[in-house]
């Protein structure tokens, strides 16, 4: 456990850096803003406890919200996701459950597992993420459409991502 | 007592996500108030700081650009100043410039951080002015920072008049594109066009008469209301912004003291 620490910490600052001052700083459409931060949940080894889940998401979600100045938007969503990421791991067990000393990682599960887990917990965040934004449901179909440009767009760079610095 | 304290320890998660979900929700709802949005004012400061540094590095990029607007600009301020020596007005409001350390375009309630705050004079409610046109007010402010409400912010709302014939209406954002806002509340039996100039109306503490807003870039009569359907093109490149200009009405407080007064 406590070995994680170090390289756990280093990986939420990261996502913080690259989410404020890449991301974030790339105005070029509505339809272009992803939640690369997303990163630092998906990551997290299979035994974090939910307390820890919900206690880093939320301090994550706070602090880009503090950034782009969108109080509480993104720990709400962030938070949603980091509740229901056990449940949704459940979905995706092999039949014989993860095995223990393993993260979710392209490396230990391959990249189809991956993109799997990675899309429908990015997905369910850029809804969440969006309507919470807009706060209402007029132009919801625009809505839901940026949200699910902005998923797809997140996937990519979380899986691209893997590939280029965070390989183990 | 020991069989809630086994219950609360059984789903301490589901306890600890309503909690924590409960503050974030809080957070979105406070921030609808128009004089409430604490956090904004609190973070302004350190994260002013730190969005600061590094749009010191990406201004560099649009130097050339901004040094053409400036020089225009002056022109303009220099006639502006005669005609002012030439009314002898001794209430002349007053202009300071600031620099936008960070901006926001697509959401729907964008705001602006600006690098000068209270020590420079800089209070609630006064006015934002860009080169080309109206930018928004001043929503919090911390000793060296400013956040500004833009008029692409869904909470934004501002008195303005057609220039043609001095019709007033409100101005507000639909949240949609950065460069349109919407006109409300002017008559059906108004004469618009498109390409009318919109100009700030004075009905306002905060905002000298006559700031170009925009133009009109579609108009329309709705079915069943008596009154227009207006869109209006922005003369502000929210954007592009990099420097904007706070505009301090001499009189303002006076006005608005006199005003609360009546109540």
């Amino acid at each position: 456990m406590i070995k994680w620490i170090p390289k756990y910490s280093l990986l939420f600052i990261v996502c913080i850096l690259l989410q404020v001052f890449i991301f974030n700083e790339m105005q070029i459409s509505r339809y272009f803003n992803p939640s690369f931060y997303l990163l630092f949940l998906l990551l997290l080894p299979f035994e974090s406890p939910r307390w820890l889940l919900l206690i880093t998401s939320f301090v994550l979600g706070l602090i880009i919200d503090a950034y782009a100045n969108t109080p509480g938007i993104n720990a709400a969503a962030t938070v949603f996701v980091a509740f229901i990421r056990p449940e949704i791991l459940n979905l995706f067990s092999p039949r014989d459950g993860f095995e223990p000393g393993t993260s979710p990682r392209i490396s230990y599960y391959g990249v189809t597992w991956f993109f799997k887990y990675t899309l429908v917990i990015v997905v369910i965040h850029q809804l969440l993420l969006f309507f919470l934004e807009a706060f209402t449901f007029r132009f919801a179909l625009t809505t839901i459409s940026v949200a699910l440009v902005n998923s797809l767009l997140t996937c990519f760079f979380i899986i691209l991502s893997q590939y280029i610095m965070f390989r183990k | 007592m020991r069989k809630l304290l086994r219950l609360l320890l059984k789903y301490y998660a589901v306890f600890l996500f309503l909690i924590l979900e409960g503050t974030a929700i809080a957070l979105i709802v406070s921030q609808n108030h128009y004089h409430n949005a604490v956090f904004i004012n609190a973070s302004t400061g350190i994260l002013g700081y730190t969005s600061e540094k590094w749009s010191n590095l990406t201004h560099y990029f649009s130097l050339k650009k901004e040094n053409e607007k400036l020089i225009k600009e002056n022109l303009k301020l220099h006639r502006k100043l005669e005609e002012i020596n030439y009314k002898d007005n001794e209430y002349v409001p007053e202009y300071i410039t600031a620099k936008v350390v960070n901006a926001s375009v697509f959401k729907q309630k964008n705001y602006i951080t600006i690098n000068i705050g209270e020590k420079h004079g800089v209070k609630k409610q006064m006015a934002v002015m860009g080169h080309t046109g109206v930018i928004g007010l001043v929503e919090n402010t911390s000793p060296h920072y400013a956040t500004v409400i833009p008029i692409i912010n869904t909470r934004f709302h501002l008195s303005v008049k057609i220039k043609r014939n001095g019709y007033f209406g409100s101005l507000s954002w639909d949240g949609q594109s950065y460069q349109y806002a919407q006109l409300n509340d002017i008559p059906a039996y108004v004469d618009v066009n498109t390409g009318d100039t919109i100009l700030t109306s004075g009905l306002s503490t905060s905002f000298p008469d006559n700031k170009l807003v925009g133009t009109v870039s579609k108009a329309k009569k709705t079915k069943n209301t008596a009154f227009w359907d207006i869109q209006i093109q922005l003369g502000t490149d929210f954007k592009q912004l990099t420097s904007v200009y706070i505009i301090k009405l001499p009189l303002s407080e006076e006005q608005k003291k006199l005003e609360n007064s009546n109540d």
